[in-house]
């Protein structure tokens, strides 16, 4: 009988393990308890902006799609891949040939800047917000949060246009821009809202985001001044002139005094992180979140420094030799016995890892010369003038105002914002928008503008390359979206 | 179970007798009848008592019985023997027995034998896989059993083998059987490891279990086979000590194609007007001549080549080496009347072919039982393994050594003239790397089986096992300060950087079971089993990574100067119960029926759909044992089965899989929430049903047996990441949808052509036929691209992974360019992603593989060789893709191919007119889909047994010595660019779809051995 009681009681002892079959993750909550606290909408709109900066993107059958905006290195990034789509850079044949097919304009929806996924990973987190922000009580920690969510959701729409669709000047009432998405149905697989109307929607968010978000949050989120900045360069791809001028004006007027335009002597400072002037918001990057975004453009050796990208011989030559933004832009570097101009805007801090630096989203820069274009087609050419000559001050060590007027002015205006925002995923857009054509120089990669030429000179304006191709997997998914014409 | 205990109370009411006689001394000397010779080891006890002793070495034993007793000879291989005492010495020999009477099965849950087995289960002859200079049990089974495709991942030192039963079962689920070993189920995560910690030579058993009547006991997780391994014991070795010694060589297998010399290389790149020759602009300005090399007159051109020339070198000979092969391992084993013992020892050394690339192993084996009491036994198996191994990358970039080997041109030196490191063109020395940037793994695992089994009367055995499971992983990665990668990626503020990395998990599997065998009659045979279970899992990892190295000797994380902000740890765990019963009838040996049922619940899946049920039948009919039979002697044994049952597949799947999450991480060094998954609650198991039906025979005194099977496995239910739109922030949810098929057939077959005394011969073999078809995915899918790769797809009325690329058209003979078929078969010049087409029949699957070998020996002397071979699949060969360009990757090396390329109007059969700026090379076009059919010589092995009547002299039981040969000859007839068993394309790119494609990871090797091996 004692060996039946021993048989017994070990059978009885694994009995009753039904509560043992209930785990959960260490590392997670369930999306039911995710927006109680304050502090969990705090942490639900930081999410935001590590989403600009392709952090925790969710993987796509078990692999994270490489980080290809903000926070992208070299396999698309809003830091490289608008340049390498244009005349700034030409690929350094000694280089890792990254983003090749984008500056040979040889992109198919296989092989695209997948923005696409990255972009909607940001959007989708601040529609998460929006949806549950009726969670918090009224006030201004709640406006602030919902203006910070909505302005992330603008941007991110605003950056996909700019990228998948046609530019807001040359598209027809029907030419289809991209979803609009403000769902977090999970099952969703809208249509391509059309152009203008998706432009129309980033409008209205960022006016509603402008009224509610705080002016103090800092340049590491969206603030007032952000909103502005971000809102005068929408209007200026929308050709609304007057619009475009009166958020300027508000962004320099709600911008802390310790974001305002940089001096020349501090321009330099911007890029190492060493200072916030000039900077109304940018994507933070720490070392620790292992985001080089330099590598893009280069990476230093004991050899010299490698370069992805040289920086176009003739364009090279368009920074003065008083000019603050060619040193703090471009390094010269022999690698293998040949000397290149190499893109060192993102070489990183003076220390910390190589390439990490913060990703500038919106510079008062900008802002200056998005009213100057603003001004100039009012027209209002004095003001135009006064905002130009206001930037020039601040980038050139020895500088006397300038008298242009008319067309000179113009492409003073035009040659300004490609020296300004060089480098920092403007040239391309600011091609498109304006519809011209791309035309780069027929110099080779080298310093002294000898070596390989670049193989494609030029890109017809409005020509279907302007409109990149949306991603396979997107297409194949969503039988609702269209793709653009020419792949 | 309250039945159970009813029948155990009922039984353990009956008394039972013993009864003692008085006993005088038998001795003898037991022979086998077939050769002769003396055979140790067998079993000779008196009938009706406890008494039994083994033979010894020369086949002599000496028992005590009572005049008038019956002496029974029992040895595996051979019939049982009964012989009744009368005076003096009993002498036998024993006849063999028909292969199938003696052979078992072991299900992991018990031991059947295979007469009485009607499931498909294959079993390996260990002593095929001993002693071979392979690590991993699973790189060994290669050829071994039919339906069961081993394909060697790579040819890393420690390289798993990719298995898959009865072809490909899941798309996303796990694709690998279950690890069964000595009747703990090892976790999915671990089981590779155990793999590779296992000592082939410790290992008395392999059962591949194939079907459903033997897979769905194993419920959720049966459904791409089970794999039960047990190991040895001391019950049948007389007291004993086996050490063996293995010493030899690893090198890269040959290579099919040819890389161009540095003259061949030179004018291709002036021939394509390639600017970017470092070394040649170099050379040309330290000479003041024109940097651009078409501004040079000839003579000038000749004397820079031959500069450049002058320093070429074959970067094979740099970067690779012989390894060597080093193999020690001591046995200890042997038994008295209650207790038994098996004690193991082992060492294996493995250098790779390149230096940073190695593998060091120690491993260590106690199985012990020992009987407590006439109706309780305890048995404890224990095994522990630790392996450390240098590892090099596996990535398609100049950090790997088996791109570098290739892509390097051979007119840049290794060194520059001041003894640095040249860089060169790639910006990389490889060869710095492998020694500066030292990435080095170590596993510790093993498991404990502790085991209480209660036999209170005959054929009850009541049992717990207590079976536990520990894998622990750790990593470092340390690139050392001033190395050149730290130059190009670290922080010159803190140089040298350092990660340390690993995990742990720890399993229990708590069985309680209860096997009952009882007779009605004389006729009717039962076997009842009863079975509860319980398992928890928990797996935790870390990662350790900081910067700021004052010394490139000093890697422990305290010596680091800044934390790099990416320490992290995590936690996961799932627990799983079951029940499950088992009964098996037969009637008078002839008709057999077996029937299952499991129930399982897992943690994993969703509320809704927690449980589930599994069954399982099978029938077998010995018609040989028919009346009407018996005059038919050709046939020993012919047995009809079939089976049919549910299986589920639960492996694959992340822990929490089911529930819609919020994960955290972290911007500007604050926390951020972030939606990380979308919720399912009825997401569940994948399931699979199984159907079998086969033959087993044996002819001509079983000189010929075999196995034919004819299969159908329908897998519903397939868990796919359901792809959503990626404007939903989202790429894809798990959820239980579409289907798909396997239908084949394995079929094996062993013939003894000679087997006289002196000379014995036989060839085998095996093969399976699979035929695998996704029949249906989630609504309105019509394909899922591969994402890995994106070469191929998911498509009903497809095999899976069939490729979907544009095709080639060749050449345009009066331009040279490059031409395409269109979706609609036109042809263009004009490549388009959207004119990718599904390419029918050409997927990575082969529709036949298996092995077939031969053993032949003469006296001592014994030759086997294994084949392996695989026809019918294809893979997308990205090494020709970039080695044998159209010209774009002319700053590289190239293959001679590259050289073939249009240069005039009218040039036929060559590649595109070359031309180094064109992106065409990065499209994927058919033109790189190959063939990988292949016949390999596995293995070939020669041994020698000095004869007993010499090393008895030593004492020394048996002596043996041989030589081994792995991948000695392969067989490439679509002349495959490389080598044509392809494992993993790039794991650091997770290309892992075996055979599928290639991308530069480590190649496979060959290896010549000399080993001894000597038992006292």
């Amino acid at each position: 009988m004692k060996k039946i009681y021993i048989i017994a009681l070990t059978l009885l002892t694994v009995a009753g393990c039904k509560k043992d079959l209930i785990q959960n993750p260490s590392n997670a909550v369930n999306s039911n308890n995710a927006f109680n606290t304050p502090a969990d909408f705090t942490n639900a709109v930081l999410g935001c902006y590590s989403g600009l900066l392709s952090k925790n993107i969710p993987p796509v059958n078990g692999t994270v799609p490489p980080a290809t905006y903000y926070g992208g290195q070299d396999g698309g990034a809003m830091t490289a891949t608008p340049d390498v789509l244009s005349d700034n850079v030409i690929l350094n044949q000694q280089g890792r040939k990254s983003e090749q097919d984008f500056f040979n304009f040889k992109y198919t929806g296989n092989e695209t800047w997948d923005m696409w996924s990255n972009a909607y990973v940001a959007i989708s987190r601040a529609n998460n917000i929006i949806a549950n922000i009726g969670h918090l009580s009224s006030g201004s920690f709640k406006d602030n949060i919902e203006g910070e969510a909505l302005a992330v959701r603008a941007l991110a729409h605003f950056d996909l246009l700019r990228l998948y669709a046609k530019s807001y000047t040359s598209a027809s009432a029907t030419d289809p821009g991209v979803p609009y998405v403000t769902s977090t149905d999970p099952t969703q697989l809208p249509a391509r809202t059309a152009d203008k109307t998706a432009y129309d929607l980033v409008v209205a968010d960022f006016v509603k985001a402008q009224s509610l978000i705080a002016l103090d949050n800092g340049v590491g989120r969206m603030n007032k001044a952000a909103v502005e900045g971000l809102m005068s360069r929408v209007y200026l791809y929308r050709g609304e002139w007057q619009n475009c001028v009166n958020a300027a004006t508000n962004a320099i007027a709600d911008a802390p005094a310790a974001n305002a335009l940089a001096p020349a002597a501090d321009f330099g400072l911007i890029w190492t992180d060493d200072t916030e002037e000039d900077v109304l918001f940018k994507v933070k990057m720490l070392d620790g979140d292992g985001i080089p975004i330099g590598v893009g453009y280069e990476q230093s050796t004991p050899n010299g420094v490698k370069a992805e990208y040289s920086v176009a011989f003739s364009f090279f030559n368009l920074y003065t030799s008083t000019d603050v933004r060619g040193p703090a832009y471009i390094g010269q570097s022999t690698f293998n016995t040949i000397n290149y101009n190499y893109v060192k805007k993102y070489a990183g801090r003076t220390t910390g890892d190589a390439n990490v630096v913060d990703s500038k989203v919106i510079r008062m820069g900008e802002v200056y010369l998005n009213r100057a274009e603003a001004y100039y087609n009012l027209p209002d050419q004095v003001n135009a003038l006064a905002d130009l000559n206001t930037l020039r001050a601040n980038r050139y060590t020895t500088f006397v105002p300038g008298v242009e007027t008319g067309t000179n002015l113009y492409n003073a205006i035009l040659l300004q914002r490609r020296l300004e925002l060089a480098f920092e995923g403007s040239r391309f857009f600011d091609i498109k928008r304006l519809n011209l054509p791309i035309q780069r120089d027929n110099f080779g990669d080298n310093a002294d503008g000898t070596g390989v030429p670049a193989s494609v000179q030029s890109v017809p304006a409005n020509s279907p390359l302007f409109q990149l191709p949306i991603p396979i997997y997107e297409i194949n998914v969503n039988k609702n979206i269209v793709q653009n014409p020419g792949y | 179970m309250k039945k159970l205990l009813l029948v155990s109370l009922g039984v353990l009411l009956l008394c039972i007798t013993e009864v003692f006689a008085q006993n005088g001394t038998v001795t003898g000397t037991v022979r086998g009848k077939d050769d002769g010779l003396p055979l140790p080891g067998v079993t000779v006890k008196v009938k009706g008592t406890t008494t039994g002793v083994q033979t010894n070495v020369n086949g002599q034993y000496s028992v005590s019985a009572p005049a008038g007793s019956t002496l029974v000879f029992s040895f595996i291989g051979y019939l049982t023997q009964e012989v009744r005492v009368g005076s003096g010495a009993v002498d036998v020999s024993l006849e063999p027995s028909s292969k199938e009477l003696n052979e078992v099965v072991v299900t992991g849950y018990q031991t059947k034998t295979k007469a009485s087995n009607t499931s498909s289960i294959a079993t390996v002859d260990p002593k095929e896989i001993q002693d071979k200079p392979i690590p991993g049990i699973d790189n060994l089974l290669q050829g071994q059993a039919a339906g069961v495709q081993i394909t060697t991942q790579n040819g890393r030192p420690g390289a798993n083998a990719f298995i898959r039963i009865r072809g490909t079962g899941s798309v996303n689920a796990g694709q690998e059987p279950l690890l069964v070993v000595d009747g703990v189920q090892v976790p999915d995560n671990t089981a590779p490891e155990f793999y590779n910690t296992l000592n082939a030579n410790d290992i008395e058993s392999i059962n591949v279990l194939k079907d459903a009547a033997a897979a769905s006991l194993y419920g959720a997780r049966g459904s791409n086979g089970v794999i039960v391994i047990t190991t040895k014991t001391g019950a049948k070795t007389p007291n004993q000590i086996s050490y063996t010694f293995q010493y030899g060589t690893n090198r890269k297998i040959p290579d099919n194609f040819q890389m161009m010399d540095a003259q061949q290389k030179l004018q291709y790149e002036y021939d394509l007007n390639y600017q970017g020759n470092g070394d040649l602009i170099n050379y040309l300005s330290a000479n003041n001549l024109p940097t651009d090399s078409h501004q040079l007159t000839q003579p000038q051109l000749q004397t820079a080549f031959s500069a450049l020339e002058a320093q070429s070198h074959n970067w094979q000979d740099d970067i690779l080496r012989s390894g060597k092969i080093i193999q020690h391992q001591l046995a200890v084993s042997g038994h008295d009347n209650k207790t038994n013992y098996y004690v193991s020892l082992g060492y294996y050394s493995e250098d790779g072919i390149v230096v940073g690339s190695s593998l060091n192993r120690y491993s260590g084996k106690v199985n012990l039982s020992t009987e407590i009491k006439p109706w309780l036994s305890l048995t404890n198996n224990m095994n522990l393994g630790y392996r450390s191994t240098n590892e090099t990358r596996d990535l398609y970039n100049a950090q790997n050594p088996f791109y570098a080997m290739y892509g390097y041109n051979p007119y840049e030196k290794v060194y520059n003239d001041d003894g640095t490191y040249n860089l060169t063109s790639q910006g990389f020395p490889i060869l710095e790397a492998l020694k500066n940037n030292p990435e080095t793994t170590n596993y510790l695992n093993g498991y404990n089986a502790t085991t209480l089994d209660f036999h209170p009367i005959k054929g009850l055995s009541i049992s717990t096992q207590f079976g536990m499971t520990l894998d622990d992983y750790t990593r470092q990665y340390y690139i050392k300060p001033g190395s050149i990668l730290d130059e190009y990626i670290g922080d010159p503020a803190a140089p040298g950087e350092k990660t340390d990395n690993g995990s742990r998990e720890f399993n229990y599997d708590w069985v309680n079971k209860a096997i009952y065998k009882f007779d009605i009659g004389s006729d009717h045979h039962f076997n009842v089993l009863a079975v509860q279970e319980f398992q928890s899992d928990v797996f935790t990892s870390y990662t350790l990574s900081s910067k700021g190295y004052p010394d490139p000797n000093l890697s422990t994380q305290n010596n680091a100067a800044a934390n790099d902000g990416t320490n992290s740890t995590t936690r996961s765990a799932y627990t799983l119960t079951s029940l499950l019963g088992e009964a098996d009838y037969n009637y008078k040996n002839k008709y057999f029926v077996t029937g299952s049922i499991r129930r399982d619940g897992s943690s994993r899946f969703g509320v809704n759909d927690r449980y589930g049920n599994f069954f399982a039948t099978s029938a077998g009919w010995v018609v040989t044992s028919e009346e009407f039979m018996k005059g038919i002697t050709w046939l020993n044994s012919l047995k009809l089965r079939a089976s049919i049952g549910n299986t589920g597949n639960f492996s694959g799947i992340s822990n929490y899989q089911s529930l819609g999450l919020y994960g955290f991480g972290k911007y500007n060094n604050q926390s951020t929430a972030i939606p990380s998954q979308l919720p399912n609650p009825n997401l569940t198991w994948e399931k699979k049903l199984k159907r079998n039906i086969g033959f087993d025979f044996e002819l001509f005194q079983s000189r010929i047996s075999g196995t034919f099977e004819y299969y159908n496995d329908n897998t519903t239910a397939l868990l796919f990441d359901l792809p959503v739109s990626q404007t939903t922030g989202f790429s894809s949810f798990k959820e239980n949808v579409g289907a798909m098929y396997n239908r084949g057939i394995d079929a094996s077959l062993n013939i003894d052509i000679i087997r006289s005394h002196g000379v014995r011969w036989s060839v085998n073999g095996n093969i399976n036929y699979n035929q695998n078809k996704v029949t249906e995915l989630y609504n309105g899918a019509n394909e899922i691209v591969n994402p890995n790769s994106g070469y191929d797809v998911i498509k009903p009325g497809y095999s899976i992974y069939t490729y979907k690329i544009v095709r080639y058209a060749g050449v345009n003979p009066q331009t040279g360019a490059a031409q395409f078929y269109d979706k609609n078969g036109k042809i263009t010049e004009t490549y388009s992603s959207s004119d990718e087409v599904v390419l029918p029949g050409k997927s990575p699957n082969p529709k036949f593989y298996g092995g077939f070998g031969t053993d032949v020996s003469y006296k001592g002397i014994q030759l086997s060789a294994l084949f392996t071979y695989a026809y019918g699949g294809y893979t997308y060969n990205n090494n020709m893709q970039i080695l044998d360009s159209w010209g774009q990757n002319v700053y590289q090396n190239q293959s001679t191919l590259a050289l073939n390329y249009w240069k005039k109007p009218g040039d036929v059969d060559v590649l595109p007119k070359a031309d180094q700026a064109s992106s065409d090379q990065s499209y994927l076009i058919d033109y790189y889909l190959q063939k990988d059919n292949y016949i390999r010589l596995k293995d070939l092995t020669l041994s020698y047994t000095i004869p007993k009547a010499i090393t008895q002299k030593a004492k020394i039981t048996s002596f043996r010595i041989f030589l081994t040969a792995q991948n000695l000859w392969t067989i490439n007839p679509d002349h495959f660019f490389g080598d044509p068993e392809v494992g993993i394309g790039s794991d650091e790119s997770n290309l892992r779809v075996p055979g599928e494609t290639t991308l530069f990871s480590y190649p496979n090797t060959r290896q010549f051995t000399f080993g001894a091996n000597v038992t006292f």
